[in-house]
């Protein structure tokens, strides 16, 4: 409401504004908890949209990006991963943190996507051997970028499998359910990206380092 | 200072390690992704928007109609009422009319014959009389003239009325005794008394002028002696014969007030007056006023024999919201072998999941129905009716109704142990749809009201046998998903021929004298067997659908028809 809208004995018995404080100078807005940020998207509030997809677009598109062979495929996914976060948000009971929520719809997303395109590449495992000797790598050889490339770079159902399992823990058991193969197929799969994996590692160190 | 060593671990470890560590630092995704969001989450509310709007606009259109409906069902039963009475005023004086000249016509060639009667009527104030049920011509002509120019003529311009009648008379050629015959065969009652004023003779017509001249001098006279002034006696005769014209005892009241008129002019004319006025009632043999006359004999029409019409045919339009109230958990039957041992639990938590997320849709039904009348207020209605249900759901494992294709994006069992610590399952759902479409016969037992015109009730039951010729299923943003079986679709999980029972009750409007009618009101159907096949619940244990709407609907061919006299 207004100023001038109250009588004018009203403001007599205000205290006097403190000197520091301008009114032109908005007061520090507080980050908002993840209840108010739900409460917000399921309200359907713009702002809250937004807010709970800046702080969150970037941790998962580091998870579509393992997920995805591009980049553009990536955003794909996390498009899709935040449509549906957001469609379906009534839906999260708030018994888990909403970031390890979401990281499940971007999984469901990417295999989604994985279904939708995979009738559409032709997978070819390459000239690889069949097994290779478990060895340590040296993590600090090895950065960031290079990993993500190489796992990329993996057929799209190696990679699959290798992130639900090495990465996100899953057993070969709900891989198979997740992917509808049998967990046979899922340990032999696992296999064959590992030895693709440990030998691109090794060229790459080969390349640029001395193996460890 | 001894160094640590550089970390080192197994393929999996090292990718654990910078994949997982280095996500808060990812870079975040291009703008353009969340203007995508943004507008698909725009587009999405629209359409919630649209689906709203929808509905609302449905049921205003629906609210519409019912209004419109009663609103006119109201003003032609208004129009009937109207026109009803119009035609019964109407045929009442056109019967009365017929009545007064056939007692006239007797009279008036008897007044004919006789001109000295009828001078004796002329003098009399110009009012000649036709016998009972008659009007006085000055009286009625006068009255005309008033009742025409202006209802609540005041003494002085009924006068002159009145006056002006009598200057007509004196300017008209006298009439001749054929003429006056002429005009009582003719059988009008106005041309009558015209002719019959405009026949006086020349003593009469200065009997006439004497008589107007005895109302025109002793006006205060007359109010002095308490008796109406002339102009005031006539001008209340004529209003109330203008008023009440036609009826036997307007007529009757016409006398008295001729009589008074009479009275009032003078004391030389009122003797003179009630001399002749006696006379002529004995020579008239005139009934007591205001009594029937004595020549009419009432006879009762007999009544038109009418009967109920046997058949009737109508259609009706019924929408509802419609629950399958499906329960596809499976005690035996096919799995899909590809899901391997957990076909069986996945097929079912698929069920599960399928029936906690069910809710009704919209069901829409047409019925072309003939009704048989049974006797009384019963009758028995058949004929054939196509309806569309829908219905919605929601899945994880775009489960539809029958073998569970993919259960690759279902996770039964929540939660799942994973590299980031307990993660909760969540059950990402993609709505489902279902649409059914059915053809059935039903036989119905009907009670109401066939002869009521206007509103009356009704009641309906019975049952449907309904085949089902498609039901289609969609899996939103997984076109995959989709299936349609119809009729003959070998793997269908939804029975073919399904009973339904069914109730409804409502209101008919049904204008009189019309043979149609409309009718409204709620309807409610329940199947007498699950809507699904494989169910290994016993009958009284399965899972009905049901729908709960309402039916609107018009019916030709109600009421009574007569029925043509047998000698």
């Amino acid at each position: 409401m207004s100023a001038l809208a109250w009588p004018a004995s009203f403001g007599q018995d205000l205290p006097a504004r403190p000197s520091g404080l301008t009114a032109s100078r908005p007061a520090p807005r507080a980050v908002p908890t993840e209840d108010e940020l739900i409460d917000g998207c399921l309200q359907g509030q713009q702002l809250a949209q937004k807010q709970l997809y800046e702080k969150y677009s970037a941790r998962m598109m580091a998870v579509c990006l393992r997920y995805a062979q591009t980049t553009f495929e990536a955003e794909d996914v996390l498009q899709e991963g935040f449509l549906t976060v957001f469609r379906t948000l009534g839906s999260f009971r708030r018994e888990c943190p909403l970031e390890f929520w979401i990281r499940r719809v971007m999984i469901n997303a990417a295999l989604r996507q994985h279904r939708r395109n995979a009738p559409l590449i032709a997978v070819s495992d390459g000239d690889y051997p069949e097994n290779l000797a478990s060895e340590e790598f040296t993590f600090s050889n090895y950065a960031y970028g290079e990993l993500l490339a190489v796992v990329q770079e993996l057929a799209p159902r190696y990679r699959l499998v290798f992130n639900l399992y090495a990465i996100e823990g899953y057993t070969h058991k709900e891989i198979g359910e997740l992917l509808n193969i049998s967990e046979g197929t899922s340990k032999s799969q696992y296999a064959r990206a590992r030895v693709v994996l440990q030998t691109k590692l090794a060229r790459l160190a080969g390349q640029t380092r001395p193996l460890s | 200072m001894q160094s640590q060593p550089p970390p080192k671990g197994s393929l999996e470890e090292l990718f654990r390690h910078h994949l997982l560590e280095s996500e808060a630092a990812a870079v975040p995704p291009r703008p353009l992704v969340w203007e995508h969001i943004d507008n698909s989450l725009l587009l999405a509310q629209n359409e919630k928007y649209r689906r709203r709007l929808l509905v609302h606009r449905w049921g205003m259109a629906a609210s519409l109609l019912l209004a419109t409906l009663a609103g006119g069902g109201w003003w032609h039963s208004q129009q009937v009422a109207t026109a009803t009475l119009a035609n019964n005023t109407t045929s009442q004086r056109e019967a009365v009319r017929q009545a007064v000249a056939g007692a006239v016509a007797p009279n008036a060639r008897h007044a004919g014959a006789t001109n000295s009667d009828a001078a004796t009527l002329a003098t009399n104030g110009t009012q000649a009389r036709r016998g009972p049920g008659t009007a006085t011509a000055g009286n009625t002509t006068a009255a005309l003239m008033a009742g025409n120019q202006v209802a609540s003529a005041t003494a002085g311009s009924s006068l002159v009325a009145y006056e002006g009648t009598n200057r007509r008379a004196k300017n008209r050629p006298f009439a001749t005794a054929s003429s006056t015959e002429q005009a009582a065969y003719s059988g009008s009652a106005n041309t009558l008394a015209y002719e019959a004023t405009t026949r006086p003779t020349p003593g009469a017509r200065q009997t006439t002028s004497e008589a107007r001249t005895s109302t025109f001098s002793s006006p205060n006279a007359d109010a002095i002696a308490g008796t109406p002034t002339s102009p005031f006696a006539r001008t209340s005769a004529a209003s109330f014969a203008t008023s009440q014209l036609g009826t036997g005892a307007a007529a009757g009241q016409q006398e008295l007030a001729s009589a008074e008129n009479v009275m009032a002019a003078s004391p030389a004319t009122r003797g003179l007056g009630e001399d002749m006025l006696a006379g002529r009632l004995a020579t008239l043999a005139l009934t007591a006023p205001g009594g029937p006359p004595t020549d009419l004999v009432a006879k009762a029409l007999p009544p038109v024999p009418t009967e109920l019409r046997h058949w009737r045919y109508g259609a009706e339009y019924a929408i509802s919201a419609f629950q399958p109230n499906i329960d596809f958990n499976r005690g035996s039957g096919s799995y899909n072998q590809a899901l391997g041992s957990n076909a069986i639990s996945l097929t079912r938590a698929a069920a599960a999941e399928y029936r906690a997320n069910l809710r009704p849709g919209l069901g829409q039904r047409l019925t072309l129905r003939a009704t048989r009348w049974l006797g009384g207020h019963w009758s028995l209605s058949t004929g054939l009716e196509v309806a569309q249900k829908t219905a919605y759901s929601a899945t994880s494992a775009a489960f539809t109704g029958g073998q569970l294709a993919d259960a690759s994006s279902f996770n039964s069992t929540a939660p799942t142990t994973g590299s980031i610590g307990t993660s909760y399952a969540p059950r990402e759902l993609q709505e489902s749809s279902y649409r059914y479409r059915s053809a059935g016969i039903p036989i119905e037992l009907q009670y109401d009201n066939q002869a009521k015109n206007g509103v009356s009730f009704y009641g309906r039951i019975g049952a449907i046998m309904s085949a089902l010729l498609s039901a289609h299923s969609e899996v939103a943003g997984n076109p995959e998903a989709t299936r349609t079986y119809t009729a003959f679709s070998a793997s269908s999980p939804y029975r073919r021929l399904t009973a339904l029972l069914r109730g409804s009750a409502g209101v008919r409007y049904r204008p009189a004298g019309r043979t149609w009618g409309l009718n409204v009101g709620p309807t409610a159907e329940a199947g007498v067997q699950s809507l699904n096949t494989e169910t290994d619940r016993s009958f009284l244990q399965q899972q009905r659908p049901y729908s709960v709407g309402i039916e609107a609907g018009i019916e030709f061919g109600g009421s009574l028809k007569p029925v043509p006299a047998t000698n």
